[in-house]
């Protein structure tokens, strides 16, 4: 056999009958594979596709066995005997059988050798990929995805079944989006088609995703789609969570600390000492403003009223700053003590605190004050017929 | 509905329905082998889908009804059977027009799901249903042809009954095969996974048509569907090829849709609830998951296989004692001279490229080759498969 016709052509060429079977080879066809014509001929085109090439014999099959009226167009391991070779093969139905154009493109200057590399490349690095990438056109088209995208959106029927991974190419981005959950990733990339791309995140089922969307650009077209990448942040989300979270209990702990500190402090500077029985003494320490003052009036009034103090000495001896609204509040805290039943008595009064009373005009009529701690314990002891505390 | 209730034998994995085993398979596969067969040009697959329905429901849903019933109620059980298969829900009582419908449908959501609208209806399968049930139910030989589909965006399905049909239903003739499956072999198992649990799980699962019918489950639409049924279209299918001389090609074909349709649902199955919460937790590594979609197949009546070898990620091999397809073969046609298990020689390739491929469905699809080594239509004793990555 050899065909004349198609000696001429660059290309190695095959006729196959309906049922893709091989009646014809040409010289050139002959020539690229050492063989003879008898070596093909009566052969399934499928038995010349490498067995370790599947995905080409199954688009061969596909094509030839439906009504393709565009060409089919693959790169196959074509294997004649001992020589395999990689070539672009060309399907062209013609009335009641096929051209089949063999180009072997092994050679490494071939451009579609090239190009046929060049993809695997970037195929290799799309499938590689940990982050969900899709590309669109300026349709917003699917053009191109890889595993990790359909993985992270997990696209679902009203039902909950998973939607087959051959809707995605040529299907509108947003019409695959339209479900509710998909609402966030919708609202930002409709918000960044008409940027000059743009980073987020957001939440998908149960998931922070980061999205960036970037714009490619062609030089004869201008805008011809974008490239859409989608990293799961929900790991670095969970650590910052939890790192918010420690810090919270920290300061909480924090807090607790020094308010139980306060509330020491509290104590240690106003302690009720019981000097007899009905008789406490309570020598105050430090500045006293007014917040602490009503503490210690607070404090106060509790403890009295339920160990039962008569008698309340109130030594300011160790206070060493005393203002107007402090000496008002302690006058006030005297008054409250005496509506629970409790004397006060003041003592360990300053000259500069008499004067501060004096100048400030401080009401302190009705209140019993002593110049020392002895003298007041005196005075209560005497006034009251209060015994010591006996252990 | 007890009539229609699940039978399983757990010595030969086998479920049954209303007296006939059937074999569970989603929506990927009913879809793909319908689409393999309707998009052949050679021959008409939408009669082969049509004829394998007839006659095969056409017996079931005689031996569901009472002879004593109206032809009302009649229809009513097969109305039911439909739904509890998980094929939708039909109104087979036909309107004054003489036209059926269908509200929900395993077919039209299943193509949707997979592969997006149409432009032609898909439920040529519901046709033959309905021509069965209505011959069953009435004993009017009519034929059954789709006017409205949802899957082109009708608002239901909408069959037209023409009456005028002479040709009888052909009977679903079968040769008893005198076949005792080995029951014991060297198996592979893995320490982590609980086969017999997985089994057990599924048969208890309820697997039948919910209130539309249909059986949305582990991410997928599944459909309990009589052996006969796919057995006859494959048979029919590859012999009408080999009349065109594509034999090969249609077997290889229908291996591919085996394929395909094991990515697709296991990968649903493995990003399902039910996995989640059943097999998961026995997931130690990364072969643990063969082992146990190889569990989960055994539940689901396509047979009984196991694991006979299995070094790498880069081979298997499996051993069927009792696979459908090839009981099948031997029932309708006597002895094979070749392989007849093309679902299972797909799905064996299918779980190596899900397990340990890279990529979506179409990087890892035709990466990895099997050999059916074995076969009992051919007289084996078992059917094995070998499986090597390619690429």
């Amino acid at each position: 056999m050899g065909t004349r016709t198609y000696d001429d052509l660059p290309v190695g060429v095959l006729i196959a009958d309906d049922a893709i079977v091989i009646r014809t080879a040409s010289a050139s066809f002959l020539r690229d594979f050492s063989c003879l014509a008898e070596d093909v001929q009566d052969r399934e085109l499928s038995e010349l596709i490498s067995p370790r090439d599947r995905r080409a014999s199954m688009l061969i099959d596909r094509a030839s066995t439906q009504a393709a009226t565009e060409p089919v167009d693959t790169i196959a391991v074509v294997e004649v005997g001992e020589v395999a070779r990689l070539a672009r093969i060309v399907l062209v139905r013609e009335s009641q059988q096929w051209m089949v154009l063999v180009e072997c493109i092994d050679n490494p200057q071939n451009l579609v050798l090239q190009l046929f590399s060049e993809h695997r490349r970037w195929s290799a690095a799309l499938r590689g990929s940990s982050d969900g990438l899709v590309f669109v056109d300026e349709a917003l088209t699917i053009t191109d995805y890889n595993a990790r995208f359909v993985e992270l959106m997990q696209f679902r029927s009203d039902h909950g079944v998973l939607l087959g991974e051959e809707l995605l190419p040529g299907r509108e981005l947003a019409t695959l989006l339209a479900p509710a959950a998909f609402e966030p990733m919708r609202v930002r990339l409709d918000a960044m088609w008409s940027r000059e791309g743009c980073s987020d995140e957001f939440m998908l089922h149960g998931r922070w995703l980061e999205l960036d969307a970037r714009p490619i650009y062609l030089p004869s077209k201008g805008l011809s789609g974008h490239a859409i990448s989608l990293r799961d942040a929900t790991d670095r989300h969970d650590m910052e969570h939890a790192r918010a979270e420690r810090q919270r209990e920290l300061l909480r702990h924090s807090e607790e600390v020094i308010a139980a500190q306060r509330q020491a402090i509290r104590a240690l500077t106003a302690p009720r000492i019981p000097i007899a029985r009905g008789l406490t003494v309570v020598p105050l320490v430090g500045a006293l403003d007014t917040q602490r003052l009503s503490e210690i009036v607070e404090d106060l009034l509790e403890g009295v009223a339920r160990d039962g103090t008569r008698t309340l000495v109130l030594d300011i001896t160790g206070v060493p700053e005393f203002d107007g609204a402090a000496a008002a509040g302690l006058l006030s805290a005297a008054r409250s003590l005496r509506l629970i039943g409790v004397h006060p008595i003041l003592t360990g009064v300053s000259p500069r605190t008499a004067q501060l009373l004096a100048s400030e005009h401080v009401p302190t009529h009705g209140l019993e004050i002593h110049g020392s701690l002895e003298a007041a314990i005196a005075s209560s002891m005497r006034r009251s017929s209060a015994r010591p505390v006996t252990s | 509905m007890s009539q229609f209730q699940l039978q399983f034998d757990p010595r030969s994995y086998r479920r049954t329905i209303a007296g006939k085993d059937v074999i569970i398979h989603c929506h990927h596969y009913n879809a793909r082998v319908q689409r393999t067969l309707e998009s052949a040009v050679a021959v008409d697959g939408r009669a082969i889908i049509r004829g394998a329905a007839e006659t095969v429901f056409a017996e079931q849903i005689a031996q569901a009804l009472r002879d004593a019933d109206d032809s009302e109620p009649k229809l009513g059980v097969a109305e039911q059977l439909y739904a509890q298969l998980g094929y939708g829900r039909l109104v087979l009582t036909p309107t004054p027009q003489g036209r059926v419908h269908a509200t929900s449908s395993h077919y039209v959501e299943g193509w949707l799901a997979g592969f997006g609208a149409r432009d032609e209806g898909v439920c040529t399968f519901t046709e033959g249903y309905i021509q069965a049930a209505i011959w069953a139910a009435t004993g009017e030989l009519v034929h059954a042809r789709e006017r409205e589909c949802m899957a082109r965006g009708d608002a239901q399905c909408v069959f037209e009954i023409d009456g005028g049909r002479t040709q009888a239903i052909a009977a679903n003739t079968k040769q008893p095969v005198a076949f005792e499956p080995r029951t014991t072999g060297e198996y592979l198992r893995s320490q982590h996974v609980d086969e017999p649990a997985i089994i057990q799980a599924l048969v208890d699962m309820p697997i039948h048509g919910n209130a539309e019918g249909l059986i949305p489950a582990f991410s997928v639409y599944l459909a309990n569907t009589p052996a006969d049924y796919y057995n006859l279209i494959c048979i029919r299918f590859v012999e009408q090829m080999s009349a065109h001389g594509r034999d090969k090609a249609a077997k290889r074909m229908l291996i591919a849709d085996g394929e395909t349709c094991a990515m697709n649902t296991f990968r649903g199955i493995m990003n399902s609830v039910e996995w989640e919460g059943l097999v998961a937790p026995m997931i130690h590594e990364p072969r643990d998951n063969i082992f146990a979609l190889v569990a989960i197949s055994n539940g689901l009546g396509w047979g009984n296989w196991h694991i006979t070898a299995h070094p790498s990620a880069e081979t298997i091999e499996f051993e069927s004692l009792n696979g459908y397809e090839a009981l099948g073969y031997r029932e309708y046609r006597g002895r094979a001279s070749d392989p007849t298990c093309f679902m299972l020689t797909g799905v064996a390739a299918g779980l190596l490229e899900l397990v340990y491929g890279v990529g979506t469905i179409a990087d890892r699809l035709g990466t990895c080759g099997t050999r059916e080594t074995a076969c009992i239509s051919r007289g084996d004793a078992t059917c094995g498969f070998a499986v090597e990555r390619s690429q």
